[in-house]
């Protein structure tokens, strides 16, 4: 009986304990955050999830996806909670739907200097190529880009598909007229375009291909963006139907950390934390160049941008928070 | 926890800059080296794309004619040909076609005389058997990328590849089919004088076919379920139009694509196993 009664005691006093250990920041079922599947969306995500978790309080959650998956999920499911790093002008329907509803918004910038998209090709290409500057001029220079397997056409390489560049970069490549001289080959993978980019590198071979900035792969391998005109509104390079693609440059790189609004109802703090967070470019290429030295996960890399850029972030959250990170690190 | 016993991140930098050693001092060679299959490759490509629609039809009806001798596949194998070019995927079909039958033909010339030496020599046999184990559950996308930074992205890599994964069924069986020829037909060919190589060629091999014909099956249907992650790397073809369907979330390309990959799976398969039938009847060795 006296068993049973200690037993019982411990129990509930068990159970009680569980709730206070959850204390979260406000929101009814913790805040999910997608882990891109690039270097730097995932450092993101991580970052986010540990200033969240351990200055705010929250039950913060990673679901690893992309942009394709996680724009789904969040317009049918209103989950994931955020996307730390979204193309907006790649998503322009979804964009459009889900801030005339009111689902998503738009909390800040997670670039100071917004990304960049580009043909960028190896600097001592460049510098062996003076008169390749621009996009246009790459019509001249198909043997230098020799494809491999069709020797008579110069080759550039696109983006991995799925991604909305694929449909651009097909539709710029026909409205440039570059269909003649070059072939433009999916690598299938951004694992696969990387390391076509390395080979090139080591064997110092020209390569002209698709990227974008900040990338720690720039980072690692200098190259050197091709000129491009100035982007042309209402074109409809993005969808793969369009009959008369445009002659225009990409779209201006506003990327942004696009939140629902349930966070901003329930945990106003967190939402306040995520409009203010802003890195400059030059920073996020170091954080991400060092990542990538020191084989490091994001995790890791997030926790090295914590610690050695402690007045960027915080000046991003109060002073009783910084302190719960600090501590938490 | 584990104890720290070893620095695991000084050995992968080391593995990593071994790596890069290779790309920059082999990578020449070894993309001349393999020259040849990519060639190959080309050349059935080529074919298979530059033949009108209907004379390939007919190709691989009259196959499947010589393989059962009966109407029955050849009509179906037809009407399934004749969907997927309905369905738009005529040109990927005709490229994944060309990568399956360009890396059976290098497995079989590489994995029969592979398996034969594995069933007649027992320390080739005590090599080869880890090895096999290895390239059969070694996730393919480790050998992958170096392959791609060796060889460039495209249809070399995507060949190895496919041809890594897919040879060991043919080793295999055909170790497996030579060992199991009947002692006693071997005796009586050894009594009457014949040499070791006429043994293999005139007695082993033979009446190993069927079981060899069973693992050339095997290595087909593992060459075509490579073709998703073989266009990973940029080999094209239906797995490209899965992978699109995979990242555009279009479920509808993803589904009509893999089915099409499943009809040529139903057609080779069909052919090739007829065939196998037929070759046991005709040696009497499906009567018991």
């Amino acid at each position: 009986m006296k068993q049973s009664f200690k037993l019982a005691a411990a129990m509930t006093a068990f159970v009680s304990a569980g709730p206070a250990l959850a204390a979260d920041c406000g929101t009814s079922d913790g805040i999910s955050i997608v882990e891109l599947n690039w270097p730097s969306g995932a450092f993101l995500a991580q970052m986010h999830k540990i200033i969240l978790s351990e200055g705010y309080g929250c039950d913060v959650s990673l679901v690893p996806g992309d942009t394709a998956s996680s724009t789904a999920s969040m317009s049918a499911r209103g989950e994931p909670n955020i996307n730390p790093e979204l193309w907006v002008d790649n998503v322009r329907d979804f964009w459009d739907k889900v801030t005339e509803s009111g689902t998503v918004y738009e909390a800040g910038k997670p670039f100071a200097q917004g990304g960049r998209e580009g043909f960028y090709i190896p600097t001592y290409v460049a510098e062996a190529n003076p008169e390749l500057k621009s996009f246009e001029d790459l019509a001249e220079y198909a043997e230098l880009f020799g494809d491999p397997s069709d020797p008579s056409k110069g080759v550039i390489y696109n983006c991995q598909p799925g991604w909305s560049c694929e449909v651009l970069v097909g539709n710029m490549y026909r409205a440039f007229g570059l269909e003649e001289e070059f072939n433009l080959f999916s690598p299938g993978s951004s694992a696969a375009l990387e390391a076509t980019i390395e080979r090139s590198y080591r064997r110092e071979q020209p390569i002209v291909t698709y990227y974008w900035e900040p990338t720690p792969l720039l980072g690692k391998f200098p190259m050197v963006s091709l000129e491009m005109p100035d982007y042309v509104e209402g074109n409809c390079n993005n969808d793969e139907n369009c009959e008369n693609p445009a002659k225009s440059g990409f779209p201006p790189g506003n990327v942004i950390t696009a939140v629902t609004s349930d966070v901003k109802e329930e945990a106003p703090e967190a939402a306040a934390y995520l409009d203010a967070a802003s890195i400059d470019n030059s920073i996020i290429n170091e954080v991400l160049a060092w990542g990538e030295e020191n084989n490091a996960t994001a995790e890791e890399t997030a926790i090295h941008f914590l610690q050695e850029n402690l007045d960027v972030w915080k000046a991003w959250v109060p002073d009783e928070t910084a302190e719960k990170i600090q501590s938490g690190l | 926890m584990f104890p720290d016993v070893l620095d695991e991140r000084s050995v992968r930098m080391y593995v990593d800059n071994a790596a890069d050693w290779m790309v920059i001092h082999w990578g020449a060679s070894l993309e001349a080296a393999f020259q040849p299959l990519l060639h190959l490759l080309i050349a059935i490509e080529g074919f298979l794309l530059w033949m009108p629609w209907y004379v390939i039809i007919f190709l691989i009806a009259g196959l499947a004619f010589l393989a059962t001798r009966n109407w029955k596949l050849p009509v179906g194998v037809s009407i399934l040909m004749f969907m997927i070019g309905a369905a738009g995927y005529w040109e990927e079909s005709n490229q994944t076609i060309a990568l399956m039958l360009a890396s059976t033909i290098t497995a079989l010339v590489v994995g029969v005389p592979v398996g034969v030496a594995m069933a007649l020599s027992r320390p080739v046999r005590s090599i080869m058997r880890p090895l096999l184990d290895v390239m059969q559950t070694l996730p393919p996308f480790v050998y992958l990328i170096p392959g791609v930074m060796l060889l460039g992205p495209g249809k070399v890599p995507a060949l190895l590849a496919t041809v890594i994964y897919a040879v060991p069924p043919v080793i295999r069986l055909t170790d497996v089919g030579i060992r199991n020829v009947d002692s006693d037909v071997v005796e009586a060919v050894s009594a009457y004088g014949a040499s070791g190589w006429q043994k293999l060629w005139h007695a082993q091999l033979p009446l190993a076919l069927p079981t060899i014909m069973a693992g050339i099956n095997q290595t087909m249907m593992m060459a075509l379920s490579m073709v998703v992650i073989a266009s990973m790397i940029g080999a094209g073809g239906l797995g490209y139009q899965v992978l699109q369907g995979i990242g555009r979330l279009e479920v509808s390309r993803g589904l009509f694509a893999g089915l099409a990959i499943v009809a040529l799976a139903i057609i080779f398969d069909r052919i090739a196993q007829s065939y196998g039938r037929r070759l046991q009847s005709q040696l009497h060795m499906d009567e018991g």
